[in-house]
């Protein structure tokens, strides 16, 4: 089940009921069921690990809190680690170095697995207190709405929320459900309308690349990072909504990418919650940039190779977190050069940066998305190479379909430009779209969802792409 | 939060209307293309309607015919070459889907619009009588084309309840067959809500509805004063030709109906597998030619006395 099976609004719309109908202190249990529901949808497999890491983690928690000793401490954090990231990190890197050998892959493991590893390394530090309630603690590390994609959670934002609805004070609030809902239609706008359309452009191109002209691969290389994006931003906003109907807040996960102007920005609004945890458990405790310049680049070098790793087990992906590692740390060596310009050149120079840095992304994607480093490589020589072969019709996309992706995007590059005026001024896009008069955000929202049933029709009886990060 | 509520449920509504509001206007030009394209639904053409539907027009014809011949998609290969040369003979192969009550609806079409009628042949291959209505291709073709055509009453009661509990009534209707004609979008729609369904049990060889509209047309031809005539398609003589050829003439002893059509089983046309195609059941139309099928159906009237006059030749 995914957030666009025909079957997920049934099943959301008896969860959301029976966690607002039951009293307060039986709310974990019921979003432990929930979740417990849904991930048996994807095979008892993912259900048993689940529960395994749940149990292990929980129970080094419980050690780790009561062990006396550092050394002690010390073994229920490794243990706390090896049984919550080990075998994410086996089954990623096992196939880079034995071809061939690929060990079972588990759905959503990618996620919690890194919840899980943040609850105890904060407890190790000190940082969140040890939770003693197993079905609390299940609850933080299977919440449905985000388990197959994320964002990947923190104990401090999770544990409070949760004991606030179990105490009553955290209420059913119609302008909550309202939020929540909208937010929902936006993210499956976002997957269904935009992301497909341009997948379905897309991924003939990687396909047949040495077939297509060098614009079209050119200009595939960016569909991809929009499609990724909206692929990716959709999920965020469907987890982000489908929460906030059960009254827990989860951290935003895109925060306008494409608006960034340097790459070190880049990653402060794209995927925030691995880039933080990767900052926060990865880059901070090798050193991070407290021990020098030579220091840094190797931290900067290790934290986006794991990176790399975390999104797939082959060496394209690695190539992929090296890039970016090379480009930050490019961006590091020439700051100085850049200072005397920072700020200069008005809205054009704006908007110079933040094609640049959408340019270099996408660029990077080429490799992510390939088979290969070495197609990588052959797919960004073809696109500077002015070769003539098949144009942006010939790839089984109709016009009126490609026409239908622009309009979108259009579309929501004009409501991301609100959105940063907005947010420039401490405000955010849906205050901006709740202070319309009642009967435009009517029509508006109307008109969004009727597009998105019309769009929803495309993944009947076909192999509808899933969300790219859940094969993570 | 009861206003919240009675609010979002008008909006869900309000929405689905809207919805209904798109697939009615996708069947009208250009929004069909348009949709279809958007919703990727293009592969749900009208073709297998028109496709029948021709066929019906082809048997309502007032063209003097006193012979129909009628079959699955071998019946097809082998004798439509020589449908345009043949005034006394109606050729009208179509395919397995049609299934047997699309086959009497084809014949009963034909002795309608031709009273002097004298033969109606039906030509099949053993697999065709399998087919019943399922959610691939029994919809397109067995039922959707002749309810376009107000045919479907001519069924006996016990097939039209069984048209009815795999399609729905409302989806039995003209209006509705026409629509989804129409709109790719809707046919999609309608074509994979079927595929929800769980999927029916094998009737084995000779299913209770085709061996009733068998039995029905029959009675018609008889009724009507034509003979009828149940002749086996040519088969690649193979090991699995054979096994399915014996299951159905078990099938036929069981129902008692051998005796009958006796010719189907000791007539068979069995050929060298090498002369037919990858899939074993039809000629390979690389080696095949006019000829060659002129040859096939004289080893057929040799062996079963029948198809007396059907012309061979445009000389």
């Amino acid at each position: 089940m995914t957030y666009y099976s025909l079957v997920f609004p049934l099943f959301f719309a008896a969860a959301v009921l029976v966690f607002w109908l039951v009293p307060p202190k039986a709310r974990p249990a019921v979003l432990l069921a929930a979740s417990a529901v849904y991930m048996a949808g994807w095979g008892a497999l993912s259900l048993g690990v689940l529960a395994g890491v749940t149990l292990v983690t929980w129970a080094c928690g419980r050690g780790l809190a009561a062990a006396k000793t550092t050394a002690g401490r010390r073994v229920f954090l490794v243990l706390g680690l090896l049984g919550s990231a080990g075998y994410l990190f086996a089954r990623k890197a096992v196939p880079l170095f034995a071809p061939g050998v690929s060990l079972l892959a588990v759905t959503g493991l990618a996620f919690y697995a890194l919840q899980a590893a943040a609850y105890i390394a904060d407890l190790y530090k000190g940082k969140c207190p040890v939770q003693k309630n197993l079905l609390t603690y299940a609850v933080y590390v299977s919440f449905f709405p985000r388990i197959l994609s994320g964002p990947i959670g923190r104990p401090e934002e999770f544990f409070p929320q949760l004991e606030n609805l179990c105490s009553g004070s955290r209420r059913c609030e119609p302008q909550r459900l309202r939020r929540g809902l909208v937010t929902m239609l936006g993210g499956w706008a976002e997957k269904l309308v935009i992301s497909n359309l341009l997948s379905a452009w897309v991924t003939p191109i990687y396909a047949r690349w040495t077939e297509c002209s060098a614009p079209v691969v050119l200009v595939g290389g960016l569909g991809f990072a929009f499609s990724l994006y909206f692929d990716f931003a959709g999920y965020s906003h469907l987890a982000l909504g489908a929460s906030r109907v059960l009254s827990i807040d989860l951290p935003a996960n895109f925060r306008r990418p494409f608006f960034a102007q340097s790459m070190g920005e880049f990653w402060q609004r794209w995927h925030i919650s691995l880039s933080g945890w990767l900052r926060d458990y990865i880059y901070i405790p090798l050193g991070g940039s407290r021990h020098g310049p030579l220091r840094r680049t190797l931290n900067l070098i290790a934290t986006f190779v794991v990176s790399g790793l975390w999104h797939g087990s082959a060496w394209h992906y690695l190539f992929w977190g090296l890039l970016h590692a090379l480009l930050q740390i490019a961006g590091i060596l020439t700051k100085p050069l850049r200072r005397p310009f920072a700020g200069r050149g008005g809205a054009v120079m704006v908007w110079v940066r933040r094609a640049f840095v959408t340019f270099c992304f996408a660029v990077t994607l080429v490799f992510f998305n390939a088979s290969s480093v070495a197609q990588g490589f052959g797919m960004i020589g073809r696109m500077f190479s002015g070769a003539a072969g098949l144009g942006p019709l010939d790839l089984g996309v109709s016009g009126t379909e490609l026409a239908f992706a622009a309009l979108g995007l259009v579309i929501a590059f004009v409501l991301d430009l609100v959105a940063e005026k907005a947010e420039a001024q401490g405000s955010c896009l849906y205050d901006r779209f709740a202070a319309l008069p009642g009967a435009v955000r009517t029509a508006a929202l109307l008109v969004l969802a009727v597009t998105v049933l019309v769009f929803a029709c495309r993944l009947v009886g076909g192999d509808a792409a899933s969300f790219y990060y859940a094969q993570f | 939060m009861k206003g919240f509520l009675l609010r979002l449920a008008a909006f869900v509504l309000a929405a689905l209307v809207l919805f209904a509001g798109v697939l009615g206007l996708s069947a009208f030009a250009p929004f069909s293309e348009i949709f279809a394209k958007l919703t990727d639904s293009t592969g749900y053409s009208a073709s297998a309607s028109e496709e029948i539907g021709a066929h019906i027009a082809n048997v309502q014809a007032d063209d003097g015919a006193t012979a129909l011949i009628l079959g699955d998609s071998v019946c097809w290969q082998v004798f439509d070459p020589f449908s345009l040369c043949n005034t006394a003979y109606r050729i009208d192969g179509s395919n397995r889907a049609v299934t047997l009550a699309g086959q009497y609806l084809l014949a009963k079409a034909f002795l309608d619009a031709h009273p002097g009628a004298t033969d109606v042949y039906l030509i099949l291959t053993p697999d065709s009588f399998a087919a019943g209505f399922d959610a691939g291709y029994g919809y397109q073709y067995a039922a959707a084309p002749f309810a376009a055509a107000g045919l479907l009453d001519g069924l006996d009661e016990t097939t039209r309840a069984e048209l009815n509990a795999a399609y729905g009534a409302p989806f039995l209707t003209k209006d509705f067959v026409r629509w989804a004609d129409a709109s790719p979008l809707v046919k999609k729609l309608y074509l994979n809500a079927l595929e929800v369904l769980p999927d029916k049990e094998s009737q084995g060889a000779l299913p209770a509805m085709a061996a009733r509209n068998l039995e029905n047309l029959a009675a018609l031809c008889e009724e009507r004063g034509a003979a009828f005539h149940l002749l086996c398609a040519p088969l690649a003589d193979s090991e699995a030709r054979r096994t399915s050829m014996a299951a159905l003439e078990e099938a036929f002893r069981r129902a008692g109906l051998y005796d009958s059509y006796a010719t189907y089983f000791t007539c068979t046309p069995w050929y060298d597998p090498a002369l037919f195609g990858e899939d074993g059941v039809h000629f390979d139309n690389a080696t095949a030619d006019m000829d060659f099928y002129a040859q096939v159906i004289r080893d057929i009237q040799a062996a079963t006395g029948l198809l007396d006059g059907l012309v061979l030749s445009y000389d």
